[in-house]
């Protein structure tokens, strides 16, 4: 099995952990909608494998597209793991009751993170990487493995569902 | 909402992730578990579970040791063999003491005939079971309270009974009062600690004891970590002389990758046992690695020592199927020991 081997090795794959995770981490969140046990699980996966083949990652100048292709596809290829625990609901079931900035934060982060759970894996993928990571279609394409074409599909249907849902779910906590 | 507002909307969102400053060590963590979990390499959990560490190599060239950078065969498949450490070696290995680790030691039978002049042992090579840790029991006369250092015992299987093939102790004698520090403990063949100093020349010297740091063990209790230090071996290979201060330390292996082994071994501190280096020696069909430190004994007293974990990268290029052994811990210690538990 190709691994880390040497000890500079090491202190590389360490050094470039240190600078990415937080970055990683952030695009796992919304790509798991808000669940940051999943997102950081997912990070995890995919630097393991960063690791696992870390002495023939030759380009280090593109290994951070590596990690991401690497987390993108394997998020994608979770759908059928149902332990997950992404179960859209229709109600909240307590509304949020005070008003404030610190609760209208909240709410709204709840808000946002419950439509996202409600678009397909493939769609919050596109809308995450073009909206938050503000990656071009065709990086998008790549990281997914798909067309440009399937990536602005994704993309427009995400963004309408998750309108759609954002607004719904407002007008319904607000009462 | 337009794009802007939902760019917006999910930077808030994501500010709210944690930083991880122990993002690397999470890596290698989940790298370790899974690893275990699919079976695919023992790796460094041998180092922590009851079990180890001989394995038959296929190595490419005729040549020395080196340390990394070079290039070699093909690698082929690396079975781990840990029957060294059976089930009734560890049970009377844990009769001693508490037990750190355990490590599968396959040495050739010259060198293991070397280790136990008193006990026969028969076969080529020959399989022992190392236990490290603080093994109380393998001496009755330390006075209670007094803080053990690291311990060793070798174990063979034979035809009856296991036999206790040798064992050593550092034992630091601080904090008893009226004693010299710089004082060596040292393992009789009856198994008899002598707070006294002894000579250069005292073939049962072990390594040093006597801790400049008087309160517990070098390690402070904590079980070996692998990780404790990556530091390459500096001067390497090297000879073994003859010598009862030099000393041949635990190694255990981490991984391999083609010709490429990587190395858990402890070695001394630098103040009282310095580190020498390793020692490769080619055999017919094997070939054995030895980590060596030097005890330093000066006006026939030694002083203390810690024996920390270093982590190294070894690359061997003879090929011809050889088998890797590792040798016996200490030379200098080949004193056979009775065993209590008999």
């Amino acid at each position: 099995m190709e691994t880390i081997v040497d000890a500079a090795e090491e202190a590389e794959f360490d050094a470039f952990v240190r600078a990415r995770w937080p970055a990683l981490a952030r695009t796992a969140y919304l790509l798991c909608a808000g669940d940051l046990g999943h997102a950081e699980d997912l990070v995890q996966t995919a630097l393991a494998r960063t690791m696992r083949a870390w002495s023939r990652l030759t380009d280090r100048g593109d290994l951070d597209g590596y990690v991401y292709r690497v987390m993108v596809r394997t998020h994608a290829s979770q759908r059928r793991r149902r332990w997950r625990g992404e179960i859209p609901t229709e109600h909240l079931p307590e509304p949020p009751a005070a008003a404030g900035a610190a609760t209208d934060a909240v709410e709204d982060a709840d808000l946002l993170t419950r439509a996202l759970a409600r678009l397909t894996r493939r769609q919050r993928a596109a809308v995450v990487l073009r909206f938050s990571e503000d990656r071009p279609e065709q990086e998008v394409a790549d990281l997914l493995g798909c067309s440009v074409g399937t990536v602005k599909t994704h993309t427009s249907r995400g963004l309408a569902r998750l309108r759609e849902l954002l607004v719904t779910d407002t007008e319904r906590s607000l009462g | 909402m337009n794009d802007d507002e939902l760019r917006r909307r999910l930077t808030l969102l994501a500010d709210r992730v944690p930083a991880r400053p122990d993002a690397a060590i999470r890596v290698r963590t989940t790298v370790r578990r899974r690893r275990r979990h699919n079976g695919v390499a023992a790796g460094l959990a041998a180092v922590i579970a009851a079990a180890a560490v001989v394995v038959p190599a296929v190595l490419a060239h005729r040549a020395p040791a080196r340390v990394e950078g070079s290039t070699g065969p093909t690698p082929v498949p690396v079975p781990t063999v840990s029957a060294t450490c059976t089930r009734g070696l560890s049970k009377a290995l844990t009769d001693y003491g508490t037990v750190q680790h355990f490590y599968a030691v396959r040495a050739s039978a010259a060198v293991a005939a070397s280790f136990a002049q008193n006990v026969h042992v028969s076969g080529d090579p020959v399989d022992f079971c190392l236990a490290v840790g603080d093994l109380d029991n393998l001496a009755v006369s330390t006075p209670p309270g007094v803080p053990d250092q690291m311990h060793y015992a070798l174990m063979a299987a034979g035809t009856g009974a296991p036999q206790l093939v040798y064992a050593s102790a550092n034992r630091p004698l601080q904090p008893l009062p009226g004693i010299d520090p710089a004082a060596i403990a040292v393992y009789q063949p009856t198994g008899a600690a002598l707070p006294t100093a002894v000579s250069a020349a005292a073939p049962t010297a072990p390594a040093a004891a006597a801790s400049s740091s008087p309160t517990g063990t070098p390690d402070d209790g904590k079980p070996l970590n692998p990780m404790y230090r990556a530091l390459p071996v500096t001067k390497a290979p090297v000879r073994i002389t003859a010598t009862a201060a030099e000393l041949s330390l635990p190694w255990l292996l981490a991984r391999r990758k083609g010709d490429r082994i990587e190395v858990v071994y402890a070695a001394g501190a630098g103040d009282c046992v310095v580190p020498v280096g390793y020692q490769v020696t080619y055999g017919k069909g094997r070939v054995e690695l030895a980590f060596i430190s030097r005890a330093v004994v000066q006006d026939g007293q030694g002083c203390a020592t810690v024996e920390p974990i270093h982590r190294t990268v070894l690359t061997l290029t003879r090929s011809e199927g050889l088998t890797l052994l590792h040798s016996p811990v200490s030379p200098a210690w080949r004193k056979q020991l009775p065993n209590p538990a008999s």
